[in-house]
C-alpha cells in the first residue's frame, strides 16, 4: 500500500477509528496491530508476507534460543545472519552477481551464458531484513532481553507506518514504547498531523513534480549537451530524492506520534551539512547508524590506526552502496563517499573552512561534492554516470537553451526548496516562535493549506523512490 | 445531547480537528466552485470502449493524440454516410507493428469499401513513440479488465480535484471571472474534443525541440509503416495520410530537428499504394501549439470528409454502394454510434 493512494487513506482511516478502543486492551491491541501491520504490507502482495513472517520467525526463534543456551549464542547467531542476509541475497543480488559471472566467465573465453532469475524484489525487504537482524544482534550482546510473545516481536518487525521504508528503529527503542496504553494528547496528534501534512507535501507536490523531468533527462538515449542543464537535473534529483525520503520518513513518523509512539528523526536537512561527517549525520541517520553500530564499530571503527580506519570507512560505505541497490553505479556512489570521508578525515577541510569563517563556501562544497555521487546514484549505467559526468565539467557546454525544457514550475520548486533549506542552515528555526494568539490561531489554517497543496498541487503521482531498496 | 455537544466542544478545540475540518472544507468548496474539465464519458471507461473498437468500422482514423483531438468521426460520417467512423489514435502513439495491426483490426471484415487514415507527425515516427509504455500499450491492458464502473470518488479525484497547473493560479489571480483550464469531452467514438483556455501555441514548443533533439524519426519505424500501407493497399484497403495541423512555431521545430523529410515521405507513401492529403494548414487554430481546438477539430474533420468523398466518387464500389442522392455534405446519419454524446 503506498502511502500516497486512496486505499492507504481508507486503512489509515479505519486504523485509528478503532485504535482507541484496542490501545487500552493489553493482548488485543498487539493482535491488532500486527494484522494491521500485515494487511498493510499484504495488500501489495499477500505470499512476500509469507517471507517476512518466516524470516522474523527465525530471528524470534534464534533471539530466544540464544538466551535459553547462552553457550550456543556465535552460532545462533550466525544460523539468524545467514537466514536474513540469504533471503536479502537470493532476492536483491542473486542476478547481480550472475550478471558479473556471465561477464566474467566472457572476459576469460568461455562460453557460459546463467540464466537470470528476474526474482520481484520484495518491498521494504532490506529495511525490515536490518530491523531484524538488529534484534538479534542487540540480544546476542546482551543489550536486550528477547521478548517471548511472538506479537509483541512481530508489532516491532512489522508496526506498518516504517515497515517499507524505514526509519529502521531498534528494539531497544520501540518495544518499550508499545508497552505504553497511555493514549497520544492532543500535542503529539497535532505534532503528528504537522509531520504527516509536511512529509506529503514533500513527497507529492515536490518530489512528484520533479520525478518526471529528471526521469526525463536520464531516460534519453544521448544525455543532453549542456553543462548548466545537467548541474540543475542534478539539483532536481537531490532534492526528489531528500523530498521523496525524508516526506515517507516524516509521514512514518507522524502516524507513530498519532498511535502513540515516537519513532527517530531520519532526516535533518542533509544539505545544510558542512563536510561529510555532517552530511552522515543528517542523512538517512537510522540507516547511517545501523551501519556504525552493527559494522564500522565491530570491525574496529577508528581504534586500530589510520589506515585500518580508512580500510572499515571505506568496507562501510562499499555495503553502504551496495545496501541501496544490486549494481555497479551504486558501489561507486558509496565509493565516492567512502572517498570524501577519508579526505575528510585527513584534511580537516570543513573544520578548517569554518574556522576561517568560510561556512558557506564549506556547505556549497559539500552541496556540489554529493551532487556529483548522485549522478553514480541515479544514473541507469556507469557508462552513463561517465557521460553526465564529463558534461558536468565540460564548461565548453554552456547552452542555457535545455533549461527551458525543465519547466519554470520545477525551477519554482527547488526555488522555494533552496529558501527553506537556507532558513535552517541560517539556523532561523531556533528562533523562539511567537506565542502570540493570532499566530496560535493561524497555524490550523497553515497547515490547512498545506494539505489543500498536497490536493491541488499535486504531482504526477509516483511510488516512493526507497521502495526499491 | 449534552455529551454530544462535549464532543463537539473538543473537536472544536482541538487544533488537528480544526485543521482537517478546515482542509476539509476548503476541498469541498473547490470542488464544486471550480469549472469541469472532463465532460462526456467518464475517462476509463472511454478508454476501454475505444480498445474494444474491433472490427466495428468502415473507416478508422489512426496516430497519435494530434488525430485522436483533431478529427471527429461523427462529423466525417455526416459527409459519408452509411460509414462508421472511428478514431483509434492514443496519445504519443507510434506507429508499432503492434499498433498498425490493431488498427487494421478495428475495420470490419465485411466493410465494401474500408479506409485508414493515417495521421502523420514526425514524433509518431520515432523510435521513443514505438516503445513508450504508456498511451497505447498502457490503455490495451483494458483489452483484458472488466469494464470500469464509474465511482464518486475516482470523478473526484480525476476531475474536481484535480492538480491546477501554477499556471492557471496566476491566470486566476489576474482575471478571476474567466473560466480557464484544459477542457475536454471524451466522445464514445474516440475522439476527445479539446478545447486550452488561453491559449498558448507556443506551450509545447520547448518540449518538443528538447525531445527531437534526442528522438529524430526512425527509419525502421517508416518501413514499417510502408509495408502495413502496402500490405493494405493491395488487399483492398484505401490508405490516406495527412500531417495534422499545428502551430507555425512547432511545424517550424519540427521541420529543423525532427528528421522528417515530408516529400521524400509522401513520395514513398505514395509508392507504397497510399493517398497523401495535401493539406492547406493555415486557419487552424491549436490550444498549446501541437492539438486543434473543437472548432478546428470540426472543420477538419468536414475537409477530411470530404476529400475522402471527393477520392471515392472516382472508385466505382462506392458509388454502387451509395445513391448519387446520399452524397452530399452534412447528409443525415441513422447510425447511433456516430451520434456525439453532447447531441444523444
Amino acid at each position: 500500500m503506498l502511502f500516497n493512494s486512496v486505499p492507504f487513506l481508507a486503512f489509515v482511516a479505519a486504523f485509528f477509528a478503532l485504535w482507541p478502543f484496542f490501545r487500552g486492551r493489553h493482548n488485543l491491541r498487539w493482535g491488532y496491530l500486527v494484522a494491521a501491520s500485515f494487511v498493510f504490507y499484504g495488500w501489495w502482495d499477500w505470499r512476500y508476507l509469507l517471507l517476512l513472517i518466516g524470516s522474523g520467525l527465525i530471528d524470534y526463534a534464534a533471539a530466544l534460543a540464544m538466551q535459553r543456551w547462552p553457550y550456543l549464542r556465535r552460532l545462533l547467531l550466525v544460523a539468524s545472519l545467514a537466514a536474513n542476509l540469504g533471503s536479502l541475497g537470493l532476492f536483491k543480488y542473486l542476478d547481480f552477481c550472475i550478471e558479473n559471472a556471465n561477464e566474467m566467465a566472457r572476459l576469460a573465453g568461455w562460453n557460459a551464458e546463467w540464466p537470470l532469475l528476474h526474482l520481484t524484489l520484495p518491498v521494504g525487504i532490506s529495511f525490515y531484513t536490518f530491523q531484524s537482524m538488529s534484534y538479534t544482534i542487540d540480544v546476542y550482546r546482551g543489550q536486550l532481553t528477547p521478548t517471548r510473545n511472538v506479537l509483541h516481536f512481530f508489532a516491532y518487525l512489522s508496526i506498518f507506518p516504517q515497515l517499507v521504508a524505514g526509519p529502521i528503529v531498534r528494539a531497544t527503542q520501540l518495544l518499550p514504547q508499545l508497552e505504553s496504553q497511555t493514549p497520544p494528547t492532543a500535542e503529539q496528534r497535532w505534532e503528528g498531523l504537522r509531520l504527516i501534512v509536511h512529509g506529503y507535501f514533500k513527497k507529492m507536490v515536490v518530489a512528484d513534480a520533479l520525478a518526471p523531468v529528471v526521469d526525463s533527462a536520464f531516460s534519453a538515449t544521448a544525455p543532453a549537451p549542456s553543462c548548466p542543464f545537467w548541474w540543475v537535473v542534478m539539483v532536481m534529483f537531490a532534492l526528489q530524492i531528500y523530498c521523496d525520503f525524508s516526506g515517507y520518513s516524516d509521514i512514518a513518523r507522524g502516524l507513530g506520534r498519532w498511535m502513540g509512539y515516537d519513532f527517530p528523526l531520519n532526516f535533518n536537512h542533509p544539505y545544510t551539512a558542512v563536510g561529510f561527517r555532517d552530511f552522515w549525520a543528517r542523512w538517512h541517520i537510522s540507516l547511517s547508524t545501523w551501519f556504525r553500530d552493527y559494522l564500522y564499530l565491530p570491525l574496529g571503527g577508528s581504534r586500530g590506526g589510520p589506515w585500518r580506519t580508512h580500510f572499515n570507512l571505506w568496507l562501510t560505505m562499499l555495503v553502504s552502496g551496495l545496501w541501496h541497490g544490486a549494481g555497479w553505479p551504486f558501489v561507486l556512489w558509496g565509493a565516492l563517499h567512502a572517498a570524501y570521508l577519508s579526505l575528510e578525515r585527513v584534511t580537516q577541510w570543513p573544520q578548517r573552512l569554518c574556522d576561517a569563517g568560510m561556512r558557506l563556501p564549506a556547505t556549497l562544497l559539500t552541496m556540489a561534492l554529493t551532487l556529483l555521487a548522485w549522478v553514480f546514484f541515479r544514473s541507469n549505467s556507469v557508462t552513463q554516470a561517465v557521460a553526465v559526468m564529463k558534461i558536468l565539467f565540460d564548461p565548453s557546454l554552456s547552452s542555457l537553451q535545455p533549461l527551458m525544457w525543465l519547466g519554470p514550475t520545477n525551477m519554482l520548486l527547488v526555488t522555494v526548496m533552496f529558501l527553506r533549506e537556507l532558513y535552517f542552515w541560517l539556523g532561523l528555526d531556533r528562533t523562539p516562535l511567537p506565542t502570540a494568539r493570532w499566530h496560535v490561531a493561524l497555524q490550523p489554517l497553515s497547515v490547512a493549506l498545506m494539505i489543500v497543496a498536497c490536493v491541488l498541487l499535486r504531482g504526477p503521482g509516483q511510488a516512493f523512490v526507497y521502495f526499491q531498496f | 445531547m449534552k455529551r454530544l455537544s462535549n464532543l463537539a466542544g473538543n473537536v472544536v478545540r482541538d487544533p488537528t480537528a480544526q485543521t482537517l475540518l478546515l482542509a476539509a472544507g476548503i476541498l469541498a468548496l473547490v470542488a464544486v466552485c471550480r469549472p469541469q474539465e472532463k465532460s462526456g464519458l467518464p475517462i476509463d471507461v472511454f478508454w476501454y470502449e475505444k480498445v474494444h473498437f474491433r472490427q466495428s468500422a468502415d473507416c478508422v482514423l489512426g496516430g497519435d493524440s494530434r488525430i485522436m483531438c483533431g478529427a471527429s468521426p461523427a462529423v466525417i460520417a455526416d459527409a459519408l454516410p452509411g460509414f462508421r467512423v472511428k478514431n483509434f489514435a492514443f496519445s504519443g502513439c507510434g506507429y508499432s507493428p503492434d499498433y498498425l495491426n490493431q488498427l487494421r483490426d478495428v475495420l470490419h471484415p465485411s466493410s465494401s469499401q474500408p479506409i485508414i487514415v493515417l495521421g502523420v507527425s514526425p514524433g509518431s515516427l520515432t523510435r521513443m513513440a514505438v516503445e513508450r509504455k504508456s498511451g497505447f500499450s498502457a490503455e490495451m491492458a483494458r483489452r483484458s479488465q472488466p469494464r470500469p464502473r464509474p465511482s464518486w470518488l475516482a470523478d473526484a479525484i480525476q476531475n474536481r480535484l484535480r492538480p491546477i497547473p501554477l499556471r492557471q493560479i496566476a491566470g486566476f489571480l489576474r482575471d478571476p471571472w474567466t473560466k480557464t483550464g484544459y477542457f475536454q469531452e471524451h466522445h464514445a467514438d474516440g475522439w476527445i474534443a479539446s478545447q486550452r483556455v488561453p491559449r498558448s501555441p507556443t506551450l509545447t514548443v520547448p518540449w518538443y525541440r528538447q525531445h527531437f533533439r534526442e528522438n529524430q524519426v526512425c527509419p525502421a519505424v517508416l518501413a514499417d509503416l510502408l509495408t502495413a500501407t502496402r500490405e493494405w493497399s493491395s488487399g483492398g484497403i484505401r490508405v490516406y495520410a495527412v500531417r495534422m495541423p499545428i502551430s507555425a512555431e512547432l511545424k517550424a521545430v519540427e521541420d529543423e530537428l525532427a528528421g522528417f523529410d515530408e516529400a521524400a515521405f509522401v513520395a514513398r507513401f505514395e509508392a507504397a499504394g497510399g493517398r497523401w492529403l495535401p493539406l492547406n494548414q493555415d486557419g487552424y487554430v491549436t490550444g498549446d501549439g501541437s492539438h486543434l481546438e473543437r472548432e478546428s477539430a470540426v472543420r477538419f474533420s468536414q475537409w477530411l470528409a470530404e476529400v475522402i468523398r471527393e477520392d471515392l466518387q472516382t472508385d466505382s464500389l462506392f458509388t454502387q454502394r451509395l445513391p448519387a442522392s446520399r452524397m452530399r455534405l452534412n447528409a443525415p446519419v441513422d447510425a447511433a454510434e456516430n451520434v456525439p454524446i453532447s447531441r444523444r
